[in-house]
């Protein structure tokens, strides 16, 4: 059992530190980068060289600068729609755990969000509307909000007949007391491995929208050097170009997902 | 009202009883009539009149409410447009110069070949290498089934797909860069058959790596908790093959989980074969949806969410009937 639970948790440390260097990375993106990422200062299409560390893209600009400018936005976006779709999450969630005649619309509402193909919902906003930075955290809370909204009604619901709420309601705690000192406390550790999963789902959506070209083309993500870099597979230049993105998206999404598996764990053998 | 005494009766009844008593059909409803409320309200949010965009020439030769001219829509009530709607007319692509639902039906059959061929490998591999997983818990398998599932998740599907169509056509020129079949050569026969293999396989191959992990990872957790359970022991004690007990007994509990998820995975399958087909430049319905977002071929991009959110809602639908024949124990609770 030890050994197991010491194994567990290098599996959870690995992951902090594979997302930990891209995060590093991103926050000390403006004093690490050689260059100003949208500043041409080379010919297009360079190849790796001293000064350019991973060659230039075909406007010209620094790629390494680029890159680690990436890091920034990826960090800043998925930090925020988490956030921001996990306060909606909350309220929601609680309001139809705790009052039962919103529980029917919120739920229906919630179904109804799942049936819609999030990917061509963002597609059709996209033609209608350019998605600048906040637009895009704004519209991918808008969907990411109903699973955790979910997850925290039934555990609510779960919560809300034990004992101890009794015990409460018996001194004459009022709805709102023990709303916030009894139930919303329970609701956190499935929060937090929800929170993890979000928050790789974010980062794949983000780049994943940046490489269809749909946020703006002039912010430094890692999408859109995706979007620029697989327009020009043919020249050959997609080991400095390409790699490097992919890698560092997989080192972070396999982050995320190598702590949400380690505290799903450790949430799964405290309740046994 | 049916009787529901007799168990026959019950059993054939019962899931559609479902479909009415839980209200999820109600969510369905909601999410069908706001993608159209949503397709209506932007298209008369757009600045302007559709009219200025497409042109004076087809206003001045077709009234403005004939079905077919591109423009209609954007002046009809929103009664008259869901009415058309429903009729199937659902305006005319303005790049295609076609009816949407025929250009629909036209690349449909690509996304929906390939999907379907992906979700059948992905899920079998997954079930599969999930249940031979659970069974040797922490062993060689075990670790690299598992490792590999992870790492497959950690790739999203537009990183697998350039790394693959990099590797395999960039630099070793196996597979064909893009599109469906090899234009101008209608030879018919069997090097037509193998020209579309050879086209399909990479799509295919990337939609079932980034797929299976999730179908891997259920069923392996089902089947952990599905092999303590008491009917193994008996399943074991009666002296079964350890295969019949593994698939026969265990895996059909851990399915389920499985199948509940069907209608979220449907959305995840959606995304990817978007994300593949754009990358690919595969004929399909996805990267019909990019090539229309990239012409603001509003109409077209109405049409296809409209499909998207249907077939969600279908297989939401069917996956949930299966489920109350597949496993007794819903269809207990429902019938109460």
């Amino acid at each position: 059992m030890n050994h197991k639970s010491r194994h567990l948790s290098r599996i959870f440390w690995w992951g902090v530190a594979l997302s930990g260097v891209i995060i590093v990375l991103g926050l000390f993106a403006p004093v690490l980068a050689p260059f100003d990422p949208w500043k041409v200062t080379g010919q297009p299409f360079e190849l790796p060289s001293l000064i350019h560390l991973l060659g230039t893209n075909d406007a010209g600009q620094d790629i390494l600068s680029e890159f680690l400018y990436g890091c920034r936005t990826s960090l800043s976006i998925s930090l925020s729609v988490v956030a921001l779709s996990t306060a909606i999450a909350l309220f929601v969630g609680v309001t139809a755990g705790i009052f039962p005649h919103f529980d029917w619309i919120i739920m229906r509402l919630i179904d109804a969000f799942l049936a819609v193909p999030a990917l061509l919902l963002f597609l059709l906003v996209s033609v209608h509307f350019s998605l600048s930075e906040t637009r895009l955290i704004l519209l991918l809370s808008l969907v990411f909000w109903t699973h955790p909204a979910r997850m925290i009604r039934s555990q609510i619901l779960s919560t809300r007949n034990r004992k101890y709420i009794e015990a409460a309601k018996g001194f004459g705690a009022n709805t709102v007391y023990i709303t916030f000192r009894h139930i919303v406390p329970e609701v956190f550790p499935i929060l937090f491995t929800g929170f993890l999963t979000r928050l790789r789902m974010a980062v794949f959506i983000e780049a994943g929208l940046a490489f269809l070209g749909i946020s703006d083309p002039t912010m430094k993500s890692w999408g859109t050097m995706l979007h620029f870099a697989s327009r020009y597979l043919y020249l050959n230049r997609w080991a400095n170009w390409i790699l490097p993105v992919a890698a560092s998206i997989f080192c972070v999404i396999l982050g995320y997902t190598l702590m949400g598996n380690a505290f799903q764990n450790i949430l799964i053998r405290s309740e046994k | 009202m049916t009787r529901l005494g007799d168990e026959k009766t019950e059993r054939f009844v019962a899931p559609f009883l479902l479909v009415k008593r839980t209200g999820y059909v109600g969510g369905y409803i909601i999410a069908l009539l706001g993608i159209l409320i949503l397709n209506y309200s932007l298209l008369r949010a757009l600045p302007g009149n559709l009219s200025t965009v497409i042109g004076a020439d087809v206003m001045t030769r077709i009234p403005l409410t004939h079905p077919e001219n591109h423009v209609g829509v954007s002046v009809l009530s929103f009664l008259a447009y869901l009415q058309h709607v429903l009729k199937g007319d659902w305006g005319v692509s303005f790049f295609y110069h076609q009816p949407v639902i025929k250009v629909i039906f036209q690349f449909l059959p690509w996304s929906l070949i390939l999907g379907a061929l992906s979700m059948a490998t992905a899920s079998l591999l997954g079930i599969i290498l999930g249940a031979e997983a659970a069974d040797r818990k922490s062993g060689l398998f075990d670790r690299i089934a598992s490792g590999g599932a992870v790492v497959f998740l950690s790739i999203p599907g537009y990183l697998l797909a350039i790394l693959l169509l990099v590797i395999f056509s960039v630099v070793f020129h196996v597979f064909p860069l893009s599109g469906g079949i090899q234009p101008f050569q209608d030879s018919g026969g069997l090097s037509s058959l193998m020209d579309y293999l050879r086209h399909l396989f990479l799509p295919w191959v990337t939609l079932t790596l980034m797929m299976f992990p999730e179908y891997y990872l259920l069923m392996r957790s089902g089947m952990m908790l599905s092999l303590k359970q008491p009917y193994i022991l008996t399943a074991r004690s009666k002296g079964l093959r350890e295969r019949a007990i593994r698939y026969r007994h265990a895996a059909r509990d851990a399915l389920i989980p499985i199948l509940t998820r069907l209608g979220l995975q449907m959305g995840s399958l959606i995304t990817g074969i978007v994300f593949v087909e754009v990358v690919f430049s595969y004929p399909g319905v996805g990267a019909l949806a990019y090539e229309s977002l990239k012409q603001r071929d509003v109409l077209l991009m109405d049409g296809i969410l409209l499909i998207g959110a249907i077939w969600v809602v279908l297989m939401n639908l069917a996956s949930d009937i299966l489920l109350r024949y597949l496993d007794p124990r819903t269809r207990q609770e429902t019938t109460r």
